[in-house]
This record gives C-alpha cells, sequence and structure tokens, in this order.
C-alpha cells in the first residue's frame, strides 16, 4: 500500500509538472517550447526574447 | 569583453561559432539560417562570442539582417571577428572595409582556405595582414583546421586595438561628410564618420535614426548628390561604392596570385546539371523526398520499430506487471503505469527510429547545400502564389519542428511575404505528425508506406500553395525581388552529420519524457474517471462524455468515433500526443498491437481522411504562440487557428467523398 | 544587348542595370555583381522561371525580369 502511495505521488506530481511547464514554454513561443531548440539554427539564441524586443525598438530612440 | 561575429550568408560563420565556443549548433548551409543573434563563450576563456546573421553589408534588408546593423550601433559588438570567404574576396571584403570603418577592434578570419586553393588563388596572408592594418587567421572552419589557433590569439591576446581605416571618397562627398559633423557637433553630438557614410549610402536603418534627430542632414546628402549626378554622372551610393571596391581590388591586387581564371566547381556543375535541371528540378526534388520516404518507412524505420514494439509491449509490460505484482501495487496504480504511461508514452518511442532515420536525410540535403537549388527550382511557383523561392526555405525547416520555421520567415524582405509565409508554414508536416503518419500507415496502407506518406507531405505543399496564393488577393501587393546565392556542395560530413541528426531527433525523446508523459497521464486520468467513480467501462469515462459533444461534427468526414475526436483535441498541444491519446483510450489487448486494433475502428479511407485533417488542422500550441510574438498580433495567430481548422475540414471531407466515389 | 538574350553559356560584361529595384541592385552589388563585371548564363529555370548565373566561380539565381534590366557585351 505504501509503494503505492508513494508511486502514485511520484507519478502524478512528476505528470503535473510537466504539463504546467510545458504549458508556460510554449505560451512563451519562441524557441523555448521547440523541439529543435538546441540543434536548430533558425533562431534560437541564448538572447531572451524580451532582450531582443528592447534591442529592436531601441532604434527609434537612438543616443549614442 | 563581448566580440561579435560578422560575416556574409554561407561563409561557414556557424560552423566557426561552434567551433570555438565549443558548443555544438546546427549548421545549415543555405543562406541566412541564423536569424537571431546567438551567444556562446570562446573555449578556455571568459568572453562572450555572438553569432549574427549572415550579412552582405550594413544595410540591412531583411529583418534578420537588422540584428546584425543593430549590434554596432547598440555597441554590443565591442570588438569584430569578421569571418572572410577566402574563395571570395573581393564581395567578402566588402563588408570588411564597412566594420573597418567603424573604428572597432577587429580580427580577420580568412575561411574556406582550401576552396580557394583548389581556385588555385594563393594569398600572401603577412602582406593582407599588413594592407588591411588587422590580424589575419586562416582557418576551414568546416574541419576545424585553424580554430585552435584562433582561440590561442582570443585567449591572450586583448584585441582592443582600434582600427583606424579610413577611405577618401572624394571632396564632394569628404566636405558634405564634414558638414554634417558640424550640424551634429553644434547639437552636442559626438559624430561617428561610419554612421554617416552608411548615411550618404543610403542606409534606411541609419537615415531613419539621424533623420530623426538632425533633420538637416537630408539637404546636404541631397546637394551633394546633385553636385555628384552633374559633374561625374553617378550617384552618390555608386561613388561610395566604387572608392570600396576600388580600394580592395587594390588590395587584392597586391596580396593574391590567381593563376587561372575562376570557374565553378566541376563536382557542383555536374550536380547542379542535374537538380536543377530545367524540367527535372522538381520531380527530382520529390523524388529525393520519395526515396527519405521509402527508407524512413519501408526499408529501415518500419522493421526497428516494430523490433521496439514488440520488446516494449512484450518483455517490458511483462516485467513490469511483474514487478508492481511482487510490490502489492493497487489496481489504480497498475492501471496508470500498464495502460497509461507504458502505453501513451511507449506508443510514441516506438516512433524513434523513424524520426531519426528521416531527421538524418535532412540534415543531409541541408548540409550539402541542396535547399538553395530547391528555392530557385521553386521561385516560379512560389512567383505565382505571391511569394519568393526563399520563402521555401522556411517552409522545409518545418518539415523538422514548425516554430523554427515560422521563425526563419524573418529572412524574408518583404513584410507581405513574410506574413503569408508564417501562415502557411503550419501546412508543412513536421515531425510530430510524422508518428501519427507512421502508426496508420502501418496499419492501413502496409504496401505503400512511403508513398502515403509522400501524398500527405505533397498535399500539405500543395494546399499551402493555394491558401497562399488565396490569401495573397487580400494582401497589398508589394514589390517582390529574389537573389538567391549557390554555394558549391560539399560533401558531408559524417560526424557533424550524425551529431545534428541526434541534436535533432533528441527533443523528440526528451518530449516524450516530460510533456508527453504529463499529458498521457492527464488522459488516462480522464479515461479511468467517470460521473460515477473510478474505473468506470471507458464509454462512460469522462473523456468519452466530452468527446462525445464534438464526435458527430467529424461523421462527415468518416470518423465519428470519440476516441478520434479525443485525440485530435488533446493533439492541440502536441501533434504527438494523438498517437499517446489513441494507446491509451482504445484498449489494446495483450498480443496485438494498435495498429492491428486499428482497422475494427477506421476504415482505410475514414484512416487517410483522418491523416488529412491531422496534417492540416490547427497548428499546435507552440507554433501558435511562435505566430502571435513573430507577427506581434494575437488576432492573426487566432486567424491561423481558425482558418487552418476550417481548411483541415473541407479538404478532408472532399478527400472522403471523392475516396468513397472512387472507391 | 540584354543579359535575357544570352544564350547559355555564354558571359555578358556587364555595362549598365538599367531600371532594376535599386534594392536588388544593391544586393547583386554587395554580392560582387556590378558594372564592368562578367556573368556567364549558366541555366535558365522553364515557365519564365528564375536564371542561373556564374560570377567568378560563384553561382546565383535571379527572376527573368531582372535579368532584361541587365544590359552589356557579349564577350
Amino acid at each position: 500500500m505504501l509503494i503505492s502511495i508513494v508511486l502514485g505521488i511520484l507519478i502524478f506530481a512528476y505528470a503535473t509538472w510537466m504539463v504546467i511547464s510545458f504549458i508556460k514554454k510554449s505560451r512563451q513561443g519562441r524557441c523555448a517550447a521547440c523541439a529543435l531548440k538546441d540543434s536548430c539554427d533558425s533562431g534560437c539564441s541564448a538572447v531572451s526574447f524580451e532582450e531582443r524586443q528592447q534591442i529592436l525598438s531601441s532604434t527609434t530612440h537612438h543616443t549614442k | 569583453m563581448d566580440i561579435a561575429l560578422f560575416g556574409n550568408p554561407n561563409t561557414g560563420k556557424t560552423s566557426l561559432f561552434n567551433h570555438i565556443t565549443g558548443s555544438y549548433e546546427y549548421v545549415g548551409n543555405w543562406s541566412g539560417v541564423t536569424v537571431e543573434k546567438k551567444v556562446g563563450r570562446i573555449k578556455q576563456t571568459n568572453r562572450s562570442l555572438i553569432d549574427l546573421p549572415g550579412v552582405y553589408s550594413l544595410n540591412p534588408l531583411s529583418k534578420d539582417e537588422r540584428v546584425a546593423s543593430l549590434a554596432l550601433l547598440e555597441n554590443e559588438a565591442e570588438q569584430i571577428l569578421n569571418i572572410v570567404n577566402a574563395d571570395q574576396l573581393e564581395r567578402s571584403l566588402y563588408l570588411t572595409t564597412e566594420l573597418m570603418e567603424t573604428g572597432r577592434p577587429l580580427v580577420v578570419v580568412l575561411n574556406m582556405v582550401d576552396l580557394a586553393k583548389r581556385h588555385r588563388v594563393t594569398i600572401n596572408l603577412e602582406r593582407l595582414s599588413n594592407r588591411l592594418g588587422v590580424k589575419v587567421f586562416t582557418t576551414v572552419a568546416r574541419k576545424g583546421d585553424g580554430c585552435q589557433d584562433l582561440i590561442d590569439f582570443l585567449k591572450n591576446e586583448p584585441t582592443n586595438h582600434p582600427s583606424s581605416f579610413s577611405l577618401n571618397y572624394g571632396e564632394v562627398i569628404e566636405s558634405a561628410i564634414r558638414e554634417m559633423e558640424s550640424v551634429m557637433a553644434q547639437k552636442g553630438d559626438t559624430p561617428r564618420r561610419w554612421m554617416l557614410v552608411q548615411y550618404l549610402n543610403d542606409n534606411g536603418m541609419i537615415c531613419d535614426l539621424l533623420d530623426e534627430k538632425f533633420p538637416e542632414l537630408r539637404g546636404i546628402r541631397q546637394k551633394a548628390d546633385e553636385v555628384l549626378r552633374e559633374t561625374t554622372g553617378k550617384r552618390i551610393d555608386d561613388v561610395i561604392y566604387e572608392t570600396k571596391m576600388a580600394y580592395i581590388r587594390d588590395v587584392i591586387a597586391d596580396t593574391c596570385v590567381l593563376t587561372k581564371e575562376k570557374e565553378v566547381f566541376k563536382f557542383t556543375a555536374f550536380i547542379d546539371r542535374i537538380v536543377t535541371h530545367r524540367i527535372l528540378g522538381i520531380p527530382i526534388f520529390l523524388l529525393l523526398l520519395f526515396l527519405v520516404f521509402q527508407l524512413t518507412f519501408d526499408w529501415l524505420g518500419t522493421p526497428m520499430s516494430d523490433l521496439l514494439d514488440q520488446w516494449l509491449s512484450g518483455p517490458v509490460t511483462d516485467g513490469i506487471q511483474k514487478a508492481l505484482d511482487a510490490m502489492g501495487a493497487v489496481p489504480l496504480i497498475k492501471a496508470v503505469i500498464l495502460n497509461g504511461i507504458i502505453a501513451g508514452v511507449g506508443g510514441v518511442l516506438v516512433f524513434v527510429p523513424q524520426i531519426f532515420i528521416l531527421f538524418f536525410f535532412i540534415s543531409l540535403l541541408e548540409d550539402s547545400g541542396y535547399m538553395a537549388r530547391v528555392a530557385v527550382v521553386m521561385d516560379r511557383l512560389m512567383e505565382f502564389i505571391g511569394l519568393n523561392g526563399k520563402a521555401f526555405i522556411p517552409l522545409v525547416i518545418g518539415f523538422g519542428c514548425n516554430v523554427p520555421a515560422v521563425m526563419a520567415a524573418r529572412t524574408i524582405e518583404q513584410p507581405k511575404e513574410r506574413l503569408l509565409t508564417i501562415l502557411i508554414t503550419p501546412f508543412m508536416s513536421c515531425s510530430a505528425r510524422l508518428s501519427v503518419y507512421a502508426l496508420f500507415v502501418a496499419a492501413f496502407f502496409e504496401r505503400h508506406q512511403a508513398l502515403i506518406v509522400l501524398s500527405l507531405y505533397v498535399l500539405g505543399i500543395v494546399v499551402a500553395i493555394l491558401i497562399a496564393k488565396l490569401f495573397s488577393f487580400f494582401l497589398k501587393n508589394e514589390k517582390s525581388y529574389f537573389i538567391m546565392d549557390l554555394p558549391p556542395y560539399n560533401v558531408p560530413q559524417l560526424k557533424s552529420l550524425l551529431r545534428s541528426t541526434w541534436d535533432k531527433g533528441k527533443g523528440f525523446v526528451r518530449k516524450a519524457g516530460t510533456f508527453i508523459f504529463g499529458g498521457t497521464v492527464f488522459i488516462w486520468v480522464l479515461s479511468y474517471f467517470g460521473p460515477s467513480g473510478m474505473d468506470v467501462p471507458i464509454d462512460k469515462s469522462f473523456m468519452a462524455i466530452v468527446s462525445s459533444v464534438f464526435a458527430p461534427l467529424f461523421a462527415p468526414l468518416g470518423f465519428a468515433s470519440w476516441q478520434a475526436v479525443s485525440a485530435l483535441i488533446t493533439g492541440f498541444l502536441a501533434k504527438e500526443v494523438v498517437v499517446s491519446t489513441m494507446n491509451v483510450l482504445y484498449f489494446v489487448p495483450k498480443g496485438v498491437t494498435l495498429s492491428g486494433l486499428l482497422p475494427h475502428y477506421f476504415s482505410p479511407l475514414a484512416a487517410y481522411s483522418f491523416l488529412v485533417f491531422v496534417l492540416l488542422y490547427t497548428p499546435c500550441l507552440s507554433t501558435v504562440a511562435a505566430i502571435k510574438k513573430e507577427t506581434g498580433s494575437s488576432k492573426i495567430a487566432l486567424f491561423s487557428i481558425a482558418y487552418s481548422f476550417i481548411a483541415a475540414y473541407i479538404i478532408a471531407y472532399v478527400v472522403y467523398i471523392l475516396g468513397r466515389w472512387i472507391f | 544587348m540584354k543579359l535575357s538574350e544570352v544564350k547559355i553559356n555564354e558571359k555578358l560584361r556587364i555595362e549598365d542595370f538599367g531600371d532594376m529595384d535599386s534594392q536588388m541592385r544593391r544586393r547583386l552589388k554587395e554580392m560582387g555583381v556590378f558594372e564592368g563585371k562578367s556573368v556567364k548564363v549558366v541555366r535558365y529555370c522553364p515557365l519564365g522561371g528564375p536564371c542561373l548565373l556564374e560570377c567568378e566561380g560563384q553561382l546565383f539565381g535571379i527572376r527573368k525580369k531582372d535579368t532584361l534590366c541587365i544590359k552589356g557585351e557579349l564577350v
């Protein structure tokens, strides 16, 4: 019985965690959710999406 | 100190990046694959290297090229590593002169010296280094030759000698620059000469930037342009270009010996004669795809996955069952493990051989340089639907995964073409859908597996084309242009092929262990519990009750069973989940596989209609999110969900009706 | 003579880009294709598809309508 409870908790906790983190990652879009994220060359980078947006938007109010 | 890697497309930038930063990233041998910056740490140091998209100049045409120029404007690129194609020195050095003008410390890496040697080009390195006033290294980045020297240099020497390079563009331009400098200085800004040169060269990004702050500059440029036209008959940007080119030619004459006229390599010319043949070009592309599927399914993949299936459903299941019995696990736990996890996750994992084989061949096609040829062969067709041949490259990336494909659309210059490409990309059959095909073709179309799968891939392309044509009527027309660089063919290297196959394929395996696992458990829960409690007959479960509501909607398409509908609903999260859901919901008795069981629930025609629907319907959650991010619009993301569902419904319906009429 | 009239395997020395789209022309220049350079026609794709060209050992493809703009002399 004890073993059933331990297994049950492990399975359901892991499953919940995985589903939640997947949906979170997917909603972030970009590469975080992609199956090819470590391999593909078409856009994945260590630069976060927010950082990129910042860079792109800063062209218009450039001061340097 | 951050070092940024600049270079033309197809010069081996990403290979070099991978060799000197230690991280392995996949090399696409077609133009413009890196669409965003990538940052890595240079081996044996704590310095960062930024890999930027390939550019021909600092004057960006497409969204991804802007990133490279921005890195300079934002001072992110404090130091520059400029990779130069030794085999195409003249045009590669154009970017080099623009980079040297910025005054940043710069190191030149002459890559592809092996190709230059084959073209009988001899380069005097010492003299080149003296003439340019920068350190020059030689590498063959594909093989990693010369990379260690570069690392040693970056490790030991601070590359912080600013370059003082400057070209004299003639009196008219020089006085315009002086005038502009004084205007800017008056407003308290320190002018940077390279930006003014770019401004005069009509660099759209820099013009926007400076015009906003210094509206006077426009008039100065105009005046200089008029004077030049009157005196020399040339436009200002032509004069700047010619000055640079004269300098480059002088440098090359001084440092290089070309013993005979350059020609396209015989091997490349020979292959191109075949694959870009006038009439056979497109059929050869389709034939190659067919061969890949034949290998993936009939010849190699299916036998392997059958073995895997037997092993999973036999010894593995038995073993776990015995272990659970021995531990005295309660029925609930036994059911979730055996009917949930093993059925669902195992059902996806058995297709690992197929996925890896497919990725191996996709990597092979990419690495060889063939994809650029496909873009050319396809351009006529793409032009007809309001796109250009370049858009075919994101579409092919989509065969792997739609998310990077949506992002790769950034390499397309025209906003309208980019949007269109993003909208049709989800019709490209990704590897996740492949597991659904693998399951069904094994069950229904054992004799013609490759042909059926090919038909689905082609159907995806055809629907994408038709929909793009339809949309192009509603989108404003823009000038469209097409230039495609065709790099020489490479003999792919097995080591890098295997690595890129593994890199693409491991995502599938990891996803099975993480998200598919979690999703499967929840699907099992919904099928195990019902309003009347737990362990209800599966027809009375929550899953059955909810799905049955929607099931009649699919009756016209030939598959109204609630299990199929559940699979479609859960498949929105990720398309592999279609397979795991079916494995959980169709009770598979011992000794029978799901593909053996499916023919009781589907007619072959309904199965095909189901596959068509899975191919086309709503893009998965990750793709929808990528669409939203790339277009910056939730409306477009919602639209892509809605229209692809409608398109899938109509086309699956037509297929089913036509099929019934024929058979 | 227009580039579009050049036969396969013949070379044209470019004299003028005519009224080619300025962005297209810029890209060609950046790729090392400009006045004074010779380009060889490698292939015309069917149905008015792109034209494959070679310039100093480098292969590239451009559309038929752009080959109409490029003028020069046979070499």
